[in-house]
């Protein structure tokens, strides 16, 4: 399974990329929206880690364009602390799930098992 | 409504110590490590003092986290390490050693542990006031002295925290500046 990262601090990408690789997943990265969708496009990862906070392309802009795309699409948000709001605004716009900063690798690695048991119609 | 920045300084001093309790827990959270944070020091000083200290310093390197919050008030949050102090903190937060100057990857770091560390200062600083803080996205800067701060007037009050970092057989101290800030003053 694929799953794409994305964030704009490279420090996070290395974290979660070597979690999920350990887990056996195959990982791709993107560190900002705007090349989220674009790899969205290219690679149709199962599932998406996508940060809230990020330049050129928001995480809530980039899941709106990658939900037009494909209505299907599984995404996970990342949010910091006090995103409250935003959070809503991703379940709102179908995020699957949510991850608070700073997390726990389990809780990763169980909301990524979560999502990834939903069945695409 | 603005709260009253003294009210507020004087709030933020009695805070500092279960800011950085939340900070050590929130750090060992993400990284799996022991981290404890204390605060040696917390003195409330005006900004043109603290650029005085820091011009005066004979190496007077630096990394420093520069975020915003805002919410019931704006303030600044910077976390200063010298370039050493800060090589080992993400040497051991990335479990290998890196080199100065930090490469991307070890700025992204350092600024993730200024996020951790501004934003557990700021969920407490939210229990208190029952308000919720929302962080901007931190960024990094490296320059000598004061170079590295934001302009701030120079009556500004800022609120200095030593603090110390003990982390897997590591010890080391930076300095954290909060700053309420009033419109207009920035």
């Amino acid at each position: 399974m694929t799953i794409l990262v994305v964030d704009d601090a490279a420090f996070m990408r290395m974290r979660l990329k070597k979690l999920l690789a350990e887990q056996g997943f195959a990982v791709e990265e993107a560190s900002d929206g705007k090349e989220a969708v674009a790899q969205y496009q290219a690679l149709k990862p199962d599932c998406v880690l996508m940060d809230i906070t990020m330049p050129e392309m928001s995480g809530i802009d980039a899941l709106q364009e990658i939900r037009r795309l494909d209505p299907d699409a599984r995404v996970i948000m990342v949010s910091a602390l006090g995103q409250q709001a935003m959070v809503i605004q991703a379940i709102q716009h179908g995020a699957k799930d949510f991850i608070v900063k700073p997390y726990e690798p389990d809780r990763v690695l169980s909301a990524l098992n979560k999502v990834l048991s939903i069945q695409k119609s | 409504m603005e709260a009253n920045v003294e009210q507020v300084m004087s709030i933020w001093g009695k805070i500092c110590g279960p800011g950085l309790e939340e900070a050590s827990r929130a750090l060992s959270r993400m990284t799996g490590l022991s981290f404890t944070m204390e605060d040696k020091a917390v003195n409330e000083v005006e900004w043109k003092e603290l650029l005085d200290k820091y011009d005066a310093r004979p190496a007077s390197e630096l990394y420093a986290v520069n975020l915003k919050a805002t919410g019931l008030i704006s303030a600044r949050i910077i976390l200063l390490f010298t370039p050493e102090n800060s090589r080992r903190l993400v040497s051991t937060m990335m479990g290998e050693e890196v080199g100065l100057p930090l490469d991307e990857v070890s700025l992204s770091a350092l600024a993730e542990i200024g996020n951790v560390v501004g934003t557990a200062f700021l969920n407490v600083f939210a229990n208190v006031f029952g308000q919720v803080f929302e962080p901007t996205v931190p960024e990094v800067s490296q320059g000598q002295g004061s170079s590295v701060f934001p302009m701030f007037a120079v009556h500004q009050k800022v609120l200095v925290t030593e603090a110390l970092f003990r982390v897997t057989g590591e010890t080391l101290t930076g300095e954290i500046l909060i700053a309420p800030v009033k419109k207009g003053d920035e």
